[in-house]
């Protein structure tokens, strides 16, 4: 009952959006503020009468409702409240009404927002947010029900999908799915700003905070995905370019050139064609992404969920590319910049090159991810993009972002002089190299370019230290300020900044991680008789015994070995390793649980393998990891630069308070 | 290097003739000996990497099987290679692979024989020929394309005159601001 009553809201919602949508244009196009106040309101309804929706399939989730068909695909009577729960986003139909709920839940607070002097913009932005949410909301009904029910109900369902049995894979698609509708508010009010012919930079102003929300739930995503993979899926590694990952990474990618491009708009009202390009291509890339992995298209580690929307995703973009890109072309006159790149030699400069690697990366992502695709359809080839070419291509790319963003800091606007530059630069590459020595002799890797990239990585890492020590002692000298009150008042008078460099921090440890785990690792497999010992690199393991033991949830079977580990150059001995296997009878599942041992620095990942004759002898499958665990660190020092850099936004009106243009006056 | 050096030459001669008394206190080494140093610094580092011990594996026959692995794809574990997927059908193709390096094939005609009965979809690393080939060219394409538009872009404006710039100094902190403005004024 509960869950009908959910249905019948969520086709409400559809009908309110329809209608907000409607009364925002005519308002718009009547100036009459009571209709588009009106659209306003109707637009922020959407968010709890899609809640409703969401509260009537987790109460049939909950109560074991197995006549919702939804229900009986992603939970059984065994499976815990807990993952009933998050089963919301289990599998299709699901995650798409969970969609419709961030969506709806953005929509809800950018309309909550105080519309002051950028309130021209909120007719449009409402419209194109409506737009959007009802070809979700649409999907979600007609094509994707998550409330259909069975004639006959089944006793019993068939579980949650036992990979998803992971807390990074229950936060993973809510924070993916969060970075990909949080793009929708900057999206709409970038095209609301051409449709009111603007060409000022209020738009970049109003959407910042959102755009940097998106970026973070991006990040969180993107790096929990990672976590999960390497917690579950159990290859040792984090990241395999797989199209899964590679779609919100290309839409990250984008949204971070956009965040960097922004600031020479406003700084120098350049770039403003840049700018809705780089809005334009985020979110088609979002479309495009996850038409991609729910069509089926492609199949990929999670492709959970195959089936026929792909096409309606297509068509949908299509209509919309087109249409906003005829809206971006009628309004180019607008979109002149205020000022002239003097030099290439400085920080425009410098941000434009960054910019085109950063959307240069993203194509090539792209091309590597669709290939396969192209080359069947064109050359009837099979082909299977692996990690090979990514490495190869886009590998370079990044580490060349890595080092631009230790120079970047240390160019003036305008036109920069080098002799500053190396002045500044000098200390900072001394110290990398040194550090790069004491990496190669302890890691003992000839690898050059491994040895290459270590150098780039830490001499951003060590100049973006300085850029926060030349602050301080700015502050310390020119200020007569105590080094506290300093590092203070630095944070608080330059959040935005500061808290940017802190986010590259964060990009240098999480570039260490993966150039350790890249390059200084190893991994082998190894088949031991009981007691039998093997060596891998300085690190020996002794297997000492295999057993059943009681699995962690009731519908599985886990079978677990123990392994002594040592160091051998120092004898010291460590945590015992014990890697299982898991076995779901009923969906006829093998997962491989992962232990982890050996110490901070260098991770040690064993898997069970298999065995023969109850345990006689078993193989094992061994990755050293160094340096990985920085990576995580690294996760967590971006999500920490975003805190520091989004505080400073919380009152927009009054940073931009001098610059403020009367309302209504388009800049030519 | 080259570059930057050129660069620096380039920059750093009208400066020492304007003799600005801030800048040259603050730069206590002299390019010449930073240069020095960098290249005391690239021969240490050679000489480590020459010296530095590797670590010694014994090679096995699983080492061999594990590697060849790693350059194919399994049919049942998407997106992952051969040596980390655990299924049975690819516990089957790695035994096979032991058993024709127990032949004494080589690891190309392993790969090989692999490619032939599947197609390139068993390739980790898809050929760098015929249409694939595209797959490998555009990206470098798309990069090139691109930088070069970038920088007649910037030709061209920097050929026009200049409208006069509003340079607002960005820098809050002293430091930097006095820093910006002799930039500027050196340049």
């Amino acid at each position: 009952m509960l869950t009908d009553l959910g249905h019948y809201s969520v086709m409400i919602a559809l009908a309110v959006c329809l209608y907000a949508a409607a009364v925002s244009a005519v308002g718009a196009h009547r100036n009459d503020d009571r209709l588009v106040q009106s659209g306003r309101i109707a637009a922020a309804l959407t968010f709890p009468l899609v809640l409703i929706g969401c509260f009537g399939l987790w109460y049939a989730l909950i109560t074991h409702d197995f006549g919702v068909q939804y229900v009986a695909t992603v939970s059984s009577n065994a499976t815990p409240l807990f993952f009933r729960i998050t089963a919301l986003w289990g599998s299709q139909n699901g995650s798409i009404l969970f969609w419709c709920l961030l969506m709806s839940g953005f929509v809800c607070a950018a309309m909550f927002r105080p519309w002051r002097e950028d309130k021209p913009l909120l007719p449009h932005t409402t419209l194109i947010m409506m737009i959007v949410l009802a070809f979700f909301i649409f999907l979600e009904l007609f094509l994707a029900n998550a409330f259909v029910r069975f004639d006959f109900p089944p006793l019993d369902g068939r579980g949650l999908n036992p990979l998803l049995r992971h807390p990074g894979m229950i936060i993973h698609p809510p924070m993916l799915y969060a970075g990909y509708t949080g793009m929708l508010v900057p999206f709409a009010m970038c095209m609301a700003s051409l449709f009111m012919r603007r060409g000022d930079n209020m738009w970049l102003r109003s959407s910042r905070r959102w755009t940097l929300v998106g970026w973070v739930f991006l990040t969180a995503g993107l790096m929990l995905g990672g976590r999960w993979a390497h917690d579950v899926l159990g290859w040792g590694g984090w990241w395999g370019w797989d199209p899964s990952e590679n779609m919100p990474l290309i839409t990250w990618l984008i949204a971070t050139a956009f965040l960097h491009s922004q600031m020479i708009q406003e700084k120098r009202g350049m770039f403003k064609n840049w700018n809705v390009f780089l809005m334009l291509i985020s979110f088609a890339s979002m479309f495009f992404g996850t038409a991609f992995i729910r069509s089926g298209l492609l199949t990929s580690v999670h492709a959970f969920a195959a089936s026929a929307i792909g096409p309606y995703f297509i068509g949908a973009m299509a209509i919309m590319l087109v249409g906003c890109m005829g809206l971006w072309l009628s309004r180019l006159d607008v979109l002149k910049s205020d000022n002239q790149l003097a030099s290439g030699f400085s920080r425009e400069g410098i941000f434009l090159i960054q910019n085109v690697l950063f959307v240069s990366t993203a194509f090539t992502i792209f091309i590597g991810t669709v290939f396969p695709i192209l080359s069947e359809a064109v050359s009837g080839q099979k082909i299977t993009v692996g990690p090979p070419f990514f490495n190869q291509v886009a590998g370079p790319q990044l580490l060349i972002l890595v080092l631009l963003m230790g120079i970047a800091p240390l160019m003036a606007w305008g036109k920069a002089s080098a002799k500053a530059l190396g002045r500044m630069a000098w200390l900072p590459a001394v110290l990398a190299i040194l550090c790069t020595l004491a990496v190669v002799v302890i890691y003992g890797t000839r690898d050059v370019i491994a040895i290459l990239g270590f150098a780039l990585i830490s001499y951003t890492g060590l100049q973006t230290l300085m850029e926060y020590g030349r602050g301080l002692r700015a502050r310390i000298r020119g200020m007569g300020e105590s080094p506290l009150t300093a590092a203070w008042r630095l944070l608080e008078k330059n959040q935005r900044r500061y808290g940017g460099y802190m986010v590259h921090l964060g990009v240098v440890l999480l570039s260490i991680g993966a150039l350790g785990k890249g390059f200084f690792g190893n991994d082998i497999i190894r088949n031991v008789k009981l007691n039998e010992s093997f060596v891998i690199g300085d690190y020996q393991f002794t297997y000492r015994g295999i057993g059943g033991v009681p699995c962690e949830f009731d519908d599985c079977q886990t079978t677990q070995a123990g392994l002594m580990v040592n160091r051998i150059s120092t004898g010291e001995r460590y945590p015992d390793a014990y890697p299982a296997r898991d076995y779901y009878p009923v969906q006829q599942h093998t997962a491989t649980i992962p232990a982890i041992s050996g110490t901070f620095n260098t991770e040690l990942y064993v898997l069970l393998a298999g065995w023969e004759e109850g345990g006689a002898t078993a193989s094992f499958q061994v990755y050293i990891n160094p340096l990985m665990n920085w990576l995580w660190i690294g996760s967590v020092v971006m999500i920490f630069g975003f805190v520091l850099a989004f505080w400073q936004i919380e009152n927009p009106e009054r940073a931009v308070a001098p610059v403020r243009r009367p309302a209504g006056v388009p800049a030519q | 290097m080259s570059m930057l050096e050129t660069a620096f030459s380039r920059q750093a001669r009208p400066q020492q003739r304007r003799s600005n008394p801030m800048l040259q206190k603050k730069s206590p080494v002299s390019f010449a000996s930073l240069r020095l140093c960098v290249r005391v610094l690239f021969c240490l580092i050679a000489m480590f990497i020459v010296v530095s011990p590797l670590h010694a594996q014994t090679p096995q026959p699983a080492d061999q099987m594990y590697t060849i692995a790693k350059k194919l794809n399994c049919p049942t574990c998407a997106g992952r290679n051969l040596a980390d997927c655990p299924t049975d059908t690819c516990t089957q193709w790695k035994n096979e692979i032991i058993d024709q390096l127990k032949q004494g094939k080589t690891a190309e005609e392993i790969v090989g024989y692999f490619e032939g009965r599947f197609g390139s979809t068993v390739l980790q690393e898809p050929p760098k020929a015929g249409f694939t080939l595209f797959m490998w060219l555009i990206p470098v394409m798309a990069l090139i394309g691109f930088g070069v538009l970038v920088t007649l872009v910037i030709q061209r404006s920097s050929r026009t005159p200049a409208t006069p710039t509003n340079t607002a100094a960005p820098a809050n902190d002293p430091y930097a601001a006095e820093l910006e403005r002799q930039v500027k004024e050196g340049a």
